[in-house]
Parts: structure tokens; C-alpha cells; sequence
């Protein structure tokens, strides 16, 4: 078996006895291999690698929630007028003497400043499409990022 | 994470299902395809929206539907990114290192170097087949190939990206 055809034989997972009696004969192809092997666990722990998602939210203009809104409008501006026509009996009241004590005050300790982390505001993107009544907004969540290799 | 404000729609209840079920999936596949992850997160943007259009026409699994847009928005994207400026030539020699042994974290970041060197069928062979685990039959589907094809194509990206990352050591 020459060096190309192993080199065939191992990129197809082939594990016959010509490649395995070539592997013990040549150290090239057997650090391939072993190159190869490293490298198929390497690919493989990619699978279960996660990301920053990705946060889409789909608006569409509601018509019937625009009309609802209207509406309450309305109804807030004659309910209003409602209660402003509305005559109030008049109310009473008297105050009490109020003692004012001053004592005196202990000098408060230095404060220092607390140095605030914000966090990461995520990333929102608008995406126009061609249906006027579809806009996507992509909110990507950048507090995830760090995971990201 | 996704949120779909208009509820009451159940086109896009289904769509938000299909991206809840596969979201990760798409921008794994488009980060390993594409190797940098805004690019990934635009690609993903774009098979969501094609999704989101062609909706009612898939039927059954949308995964290979997918799998299959993903891979030709990416390879789109590719084509028309700015060319990645050459690797490091010096990068290239063999560094004396006595144990020759690379530490798990290495080893992905080079892999992901050496995809980008491979031919664009043969990235997409090897991220469906060996990170994303499909079997040839599913690959061969998506890429609308010959399943002794994809072996091909596999066989030879393999080998590739070994001496690729033996190079690099």
C-alpha cells in the first residue's frame, strides 16, 4: 500500500489490515493518522458548542389594536370631561401645631463612589422586508458573547 | 430566545417554533462555514427570512430544508466577502516544539483556519458530516450530491485539515 492510498483509506475511517500494516511501517502516515483521530474529537466537541442566540421578534402593525387604542383615548377624554363637570362639596380641614426638634447630627462617613456596571444593552437590529407588513428585529443578546470562541 | 409580538398569527406561531427548534443549529452551522460570527448572525438572518417566506412550502422536518439554505447562503456570503488576508507564511513552519501535542482549544482554533482553506463543498461536507454529526445519505440530500461524492469530498477534506494542523504545530 503506498502513502496516497492510506492517506484515502484513512480519510474514509477505513480500518483494514493493509492500513494498519502500512501505519506500523511509516511514521508519516501514522502521525496523519493520529492527526486525523485528534481531529475527528476536536470536530466532534464542536457539535455541543453553544452561541449567543439570537432574539427575533416578527411586528406586524395591528390594525384592531390601533383601533382599540383610539378608542380608549376617546373614552378617557369623556370620562374626563365627565368628572370635571362634577361638583365637589367643599372640605374642612385644620392644622395642628407642628414642634420641630433639631438634633444634632453625627458627620456621616465618606462616601465612595461605587463604580456601576452596566450591563451590555442588547444589540437590536431592523430588518425592512419586502412584505410592508413584516418587519424583523433581530435582538442579539451580548451579554452572551463571551461564550463565543 | 426568540418572541413573536403578533401572536394571534399562526404562521408565525409555526415560524417561531421552526426558529426556537433550529436557531442554534443555523448559527453553528454558519459559524463553522463562515468562521467569524457576525458573518454567521448576518447568514442566520438571511435563512430566517427565506424561512419566514417560504414557510408554508415546507413540509415535514424543515431541518434539511435548512441545513440546505444555510449552507448556500453561506456560500454566498463567502463569495462575496472581502478576500481574508493571507495566513502568516512564517505561521506555516513547524515550530520545534518537543511535545508536538496541542491542547483541545488549539487544535479548534486551527481546524477553524484549516476549514477556510478547503473548497466550499468540501467545508460543507465536512461541517454537516463530522461537527454536525449527519450521516452521508443526509448530506448527500442537502448538498444534492452523490452519497460517494460527499465520501469523496469527505475523505479528502480529512486529510486536508490533518496536514493542515500538523503544519501549524
Amino acid at each position: 500500500m503506498t502513502c496516497e492510498e492510506c492517506e484515502i483509506a484513512l480519510g474514509r475511517a477505513e480500518s483494514r489490515s493493509e492500513v494498519a500494516a502500512h501505519l506500523l511501517a511509516c511514521h508519516a502516515c501514522s502521525e496523519l493518522a493520529a492527526e486525523m483521530r485528534a481531529n475527528a474529537e476536536a470536530l466532534e466537541s464542536m457539535r455541543g458548542e453553544r452561541f449567543a442566540s439570537l432574539r427575533v421578534r416578527v411586528k406586524r402593525p395591528l390594525l384592531p389594536a390601533f383601533i382599540a387604542a383610539a378608542a380608549a383615548v376617546v373614552l378617557a377624554i369623556f370620562t374626563g370631561i365627565h368628572f370635571r363637570e362634577q361638583t365637589l362639596p367643599p372640605v374642612h380641614y385644620a392644622l395642628a401645631p407642628m414642634k420641630f426638634e433639631i438634633s444634632p447630627v453625627a458627620p456621616s462617613p465618606p462616601r465612595i463612589a461605587k463604580k456601576r456596571v452596566r450591563p451590555l444593552a442588547p444589540l437590536m437590529v431592523k430588518m425592512l422586508t419586502s412584505d410592508p407588513n413584516v418587519v424583523i428585529y433581530w435582538q442579539i443578546d451580548r451579554e452572551q458573547e463571551g461564550m463565543e470562541q | 430566545m426568540l418572541a413573536i409580538v403578533a401572536r394571534s398569527n399562526p404562521r408565525d406561531r409555526e415560524f417561531e417554533r421552526v426558529m426556537r427548534d433550529h436557531e442554534r443549529m443555523v448559527v453553528n452551522t454558519a459559524y463553522r462555514l463562515l468562521g467569524r460570527m457576525e458573518d454567521a448572525r448576518d447568514a442566520a438572518q438571511e435563512v430566517f427570512l427565506r424561512l419566514l417566506k417560504n414557510l408554508n412550502r415546507i413540509e415535514g422536518d424543515p431541518k434539511p430544508w435548512l441545513y440546505r439554505v444555510t449552507v448556500n447562503v453561506c456560500n454566498d456570503h463567502y463569495r462575496r466577502r472581502l478576500p481574508v488576508k493571507e495566513p502568516d507564511a512564517r505561521r506555516a513552519d513547524p515550530t520545534p516544539d518537543a511535545s508536538r501535542i496541542l491542547e483541545m482549544g488549539d487544535r479548534k482554533r486551527l481546524l477553524m483556519e484549516a476549514l477556510a482553506t478547503l473548497s466550499p463543498r468540501e467545508r460543507a461536507a465536512i461541517v454537516l458530516r463530522d461537527i454536525e454529526g449527519l450521516s452521508t445519505r443526509e448530506v448527500a440530500g442537502i448538498l444534492g450530491i452523490e452519497e460517494v461524492t460527499v465520501r469523496s469530498q469527505i475523505s479528502v477534506a480529512r486529510v486536508k485539515l490533518a496536514k493542515f494542523v500538523r503544519g501549524r504545530k
